[in-house]
This record gives structure tokens, sequence and C-alpha cells, in this order.
């Protein structure tokens, strides 16, 4: 690649971290003044907005560089972390009541919902901590694919630490300025650009290197270059029969809706028709970006690449760089950018929010009968959001071998655990506090001791029998343990009431953060 | 909502994600089209029909959310 692709590629990226700093600083000042505005955008996204925002949340940098390596090893298999897009299913009807919740008594993360639910601080506080815990390393993925990329695509012009102190950067000073608004916003940008460039990079490689005949030429390239096996199950590797099918959709995709800043959207909806439409555009959307990521891990590297491809982390990128012009190579790095930028910037409000929230506020204000300052909280929340940004710059410093593993195996079965607990406290009234917090850090335990130290048994993976231990002891110690019956008037009777007999859903007040019900 | 509608989209459900995450890896892999196998074409394209029948559940089911904004 020339000196002037490269210093144009430069450019390019200066220019698109200067419009997402720009976006989000702009409105710093009309947020600075109310927590719910900074952390809910006042409950008021639409619905196209939410489906934008939610669905590029979910797809990360992992998605793009790491979904395509994951296709090119094991097949069209790993697809099923999409999980049959579930996760649209399970946003609609967990999500609505959650919502209504949210209205009702001004709850605004993960932890509100718990907390009050389960009547314990305890359990509270010790899901932020986790939940917080475990955002720093899949935050510090996205950083860590777009340095990468960053090196590979300027050929190491910009060194490695820069891209991703750059970055990280771009990512918290653009939350920190705009809040929830500002990253539902941008990240309705982002979706469409990652869309957009996709298709410009599947259009290229088709045209050029299956010009007779497009993606019929490109099998018929893979049947003779023995890549074939890339489009059935169980895959080359055989890690996708019906065990390994099974753990990657728990994996990937049902837990996803507890993950924290998606679980976060399902309060910030503006009206009921918000999860009226996600239930069908939701899916729609992950299938026609999943599919387009899908086709190049399963089809264009197969046939342009061959079987012994060796460096599969970095396919996406070798194939833009190596494969294809430099302007190609620049869309990719935007489409990358997209997808990590959007992840990184939804998970980091989360955790600021937790941080604000379920700990500065609760334990600070509200449990000495305090009123707080809605710009204290803001302020902290902004605080919490620079913390996370040096932390995250620390943790990318030690680079991970393998992303996607790397990131599942650390955060997402340590996400997926307050889904038993989350599921329970919406559907069941007899769930209580002492079943939420042992199927909890039961599920914790067994997810650490099956990811580190045991093979674990039958071929299922250590997320399954995680959530099946938490599961059933949620369900066990609920029987034989009492729930108050002023919780069950309060978050089962009350959200019943509205729900199946017509009755007025109260509205919440401007500074519900400061007023949220104990 | 009917109880049968619900009983109906439950069991849909049911039979949707047997197929998606367990039955599609015992199905043969014919190649339709030229580039297409059966098992991309379940996992990748089964989602729309998925998509369908949850919004047109959900749709008739907000129609009796009437009292929510």
């Amino acid at each position: 690649m020339s000196n002037t692709a490269i210093t144009l590629i430069i450019l390019g990226m200066l220019i698109y971290s200067g419009f997402v700093i720009y976006h989000g600083t702009r409105s710093f000042k009309k947020t600075s003044s109310s927590a719910e505005k900074f952390f809910t955008a006042d409950r008021g996204i639409n619905p196209f907005i939410l489906m934008c925002t939610t669905a590029i949340s979910v797809f990360s940098a992992l998605a793009f560089y790491g979904v395509p390596a994951a296709l090119y090893r094991d097949g069209i298999g790993y697809y099923s972390n999409t999980g049959g897009m579930i996760a649209g299913l399970m946003f609609v009807a967990m999500g609505y009541r959650l919502w209504l919740l949210g209205r009702e008594y001004g709850f605004t993360t993960p932890v509100d919902f718990l907390r009050n639910r389960f009547y314990s601080d305890t359990f509270g506080l010790i899901v932020s901590l986790v939940l917080m815990l475990f955002i720093v390393p899949y935050v510090a993925m996205q950083l860590v694919a777009i340095g990468d990329a960053v090196v590979v695509t300027t050929e190491g012009v910009v060194p490695y630490f820069i891209a991703v102190a750059v970055g990280t950067c771009v990512v918290s000073l653009h939350i920190i300025g705009g809040g929830m608004g500002s990253v539902a916003w941008m990240d309705t940008f982002h979706i469409t650009l990652g869309f957009g460039t996709l298709i410009v990079l599947i259009a290229y490689f088709t045209i050029h290197y299956f010009p007779d005949g497009g993606f019929v030429q490109a099998v018929q390239m893979m049947q003779e270059n023995g890549t074939y096996d890339r489009l059935s199950t169980p895959g080359p590797n055989g890690a996708f029969d019906w065990k390994g099918m099974l753990g990657n959709a728990l994996t990937g995709a049902i837990a996803t809706v507890v993950w924290p800043h998606i679980f976060m959207r399902t309060y910030v909806a503006a009206s009921k028709e918000n999860f009226k439409s996600m239930a069908w555009t939701m899916p729609l959307a992950y299938v026609v970006i999943y599919s387009l990521i899908v086709f190049i891990g399963i089809i264009i590297a197969p046939a342009i690449l061959g079987p012994n491809f060796e460096d599969s982390e970095n396919l996406v990128s070798i194939l833009s760089t190596q494969y294809a012009p430099p302007i190609i190579a620049f869309i990719s790095l935007l489409c990358l950018f997209a997808f990590g930028v959007s992840t990184a910037d939804s998970l980091l409000l989360s955790a600021s929010a937790m941080a604000s929230r379920d700990i500065y506020l609760h334990h600070f204000y509200e449990n000495k009968n305090k009123a707080a300052d809605p710009k204290k909280i803001v302020a902290f929340g902004r605080l919490i959001l620079l913390i996370l940004m040096v932390l995250s710059i620390i943790v990318v410093a030690i680079k991970p071998a393998l992303i996607v593993d790397y990131a599942y195996k650390l955060s997402s079965p340590f996400f997926a655990q307050i889904l038993p607990c989350t599921l329970a406290g919406l559907f069941w009234r007899k769930a209580t506090r002492e079943g939420a917090f042992i199927g909890t850090m039961a599920g914790l335990i067994v997810a650490i001791v099956f990811t580190f130290f045991v093979e674990p048994p039958f071929g299922f993976s250590a997320l399954i029998w995680s959530l099946l231990v938490n599961g059933a002891l949620v369900f066990l110690v609920s029987l034989v343990t009492k729930v108050p019956q002023d919780v069950v008037s309060k978050y089962h009777d009350r959200i019943d009431s509205i729900i199946y007999s017509g009755a007025e859903l109260s509205s919440i007040n401007e500074k519900s953060l400061a007023a949220v019900a104990k | 909502m009917k109880k049968s509608v619900t009983i109906l989209f439950i069991a849909f459900n049911i039979v949707y994600f047997f197929v998606d995450y367990i039955l599609v890896t015992f199905l043969p892999n014919p190649l339709f089209f030229g580039w297409l196998t059966l098992h991309c074409a379940i996992l990748l394209f089964m989602p729309i029909i998925a998509a369908v029948v949850w919004g047109v559940y959900y749709n008739a089911f907000f129609k009796t959310q009437k009292q929510v904004p």
C-alpha cells in the first residue's frame, strides 16, 4: 500500500473520530442537569432508534472480526450463536414488563430491578460489582480488535497502543458528552454505516473474485479447494453437533437480553409501540446484517483463501488489505469501528449507570434518606467513565490471544447469571431473595469451575451447566422460603393489573433516578 | 388474547427452536441454486418466518394494551 493511501486512511480515521466526539460533546450541557436525560434519554427513544441501538449494540467488533474467523474455522454451525434471533423475542417478552416497571418505579439499571424485586441491598451490590467487573474485558475486546485492525491496515504506521488509546478516548468522550441519547443516535449512524460498508465489501469481493457466477462460482471453488464442509454442520472440526449448537446458542444469544447494556434499553422506550415493532424488526435486522457477515466467513473467505489459512483471527483485515485496494481496507476499518464503538459505548454507559445509580446514589443518598442533586449524579457517572477509560487502556495492553474465546469465556457467562433470577423475578411471584442469591452465586461458581478448572461433562458448555444449576437453585430455594406480600403486590399484582386488567400506568416524574422506590 | 392463540404461539416457538438448534444437525444437506446448502438456508432464513409470526402475535397482544401509552 502506498504512503499516500496510508495517509488518507489515517486522515479518514481522524475525521471519523472527530465527528463521533463532536456529536457527543455538543449535548454536554443539555445532559448535565438531569440524570434521567443522561442515563435514559428521558425514556423517549422512538421505535426505529431503539431497534437500531439495540441491534448494533449486540453486534460488536467480535461480530465483524471474530465471527467470520470462527465461521471460517468451524463452518455454518457457528451461526447458532444468534440462537435463531431469540434475543428479539426475549426483548419483547421480558422487556415490556421491565419497561412497565421502569415507568412505574423509575428503574434505570438491571440492578434497580433485581435489588428491589429481591428486596436485598447486598444482592444488588454483588450483582453491580460482577457486571461492572466483566464489562471492562468485554469493552477491551472491542478496542483490541480496533487496534489490531488499524495496525494491519496502516501497515504499522499507527502503532497498536496509539490506535487503542485514540479508540478508547473517542468512545469515552462521546458518552461523557451526550449520555444515552447521544449513544442511541450514534448507534443509528453506526448501523447504517456497518450495513453499507458490509454491502460494499461483499460486492467488491464477489465481483472481483467470482466474476463468472458470483456465489455459485465461489461454492464451486470451495468444492475444488476442500473448504465445502464450511457449508454444513458439524463443520470441519466437528464442533457443531447438536450439543455444540445448543451451547453456542445459549452462550451467544439466549442471555443477550440480560447483558447490562441491552437490559438498560428495555427502560428507554418511548411507548409500547417500541415493543410491538421490536418483535419483528429486531430479528429481521439481525438476519439482514448477520447474513452479510456470514457470507464473508463461510463463502468468500474459504473460496479465496482455501483451507489452510492459519491467521484466521485476522481474516477480515487481511482480506481487506492484501486482497483488495486501499479504499476497501478503509471501508472495512470503518465497518469495524461501527460495530466496535457501538458496543463499547453502550457497555461503558451501563457500567457508569450502575456505579452512579446502584452504588453511589443508592448507598450514599437513598439509604441515608438524603436527597441527591441530579447534577452530582451525572458528574459522578462521567467520572466513572473516565476511570473506566483508563482501566480499559490498561487491560488492552495485556493483549489476549483469541478474541472470541476470551470474551465469551470471561464476560458472557457472567452476564448470563442474572438471567434465571430476572426471569423468575418477572414471571414467578414465589421467587425469593434467598433463591435469587444462592442461585446466582452457585451459577457464578459453576461457570468459573467449568471454564477454568474442570472439563464440563457430557459435552455441554460451562454456561449451560451454570445456568442449569443457577435456575434449579432459584426454583428449589424459593420453594422453601417465603417472599413478602408487599413485594408480590408491588412487582406482580400491580404489573399484572396493568397488562391483564386494564389498570392505568402511573407516570414517573422527571427526577425518577432520585425517587426510585425502595 | 385467546388461550388457544397463546398455546399455538408457544408450540410454534418450541418447534422452531428445536429445528434451529438441534434438528438441523441431523438433516441431509443438499445444495440449492448452486450455492445455498439446506443447513445454511435453515439457519440463515428460518428466522424470517419466526419474525413474521412474532410480529403478528405481538401486534395482536398490544391491541389489548390500549390503556398503556
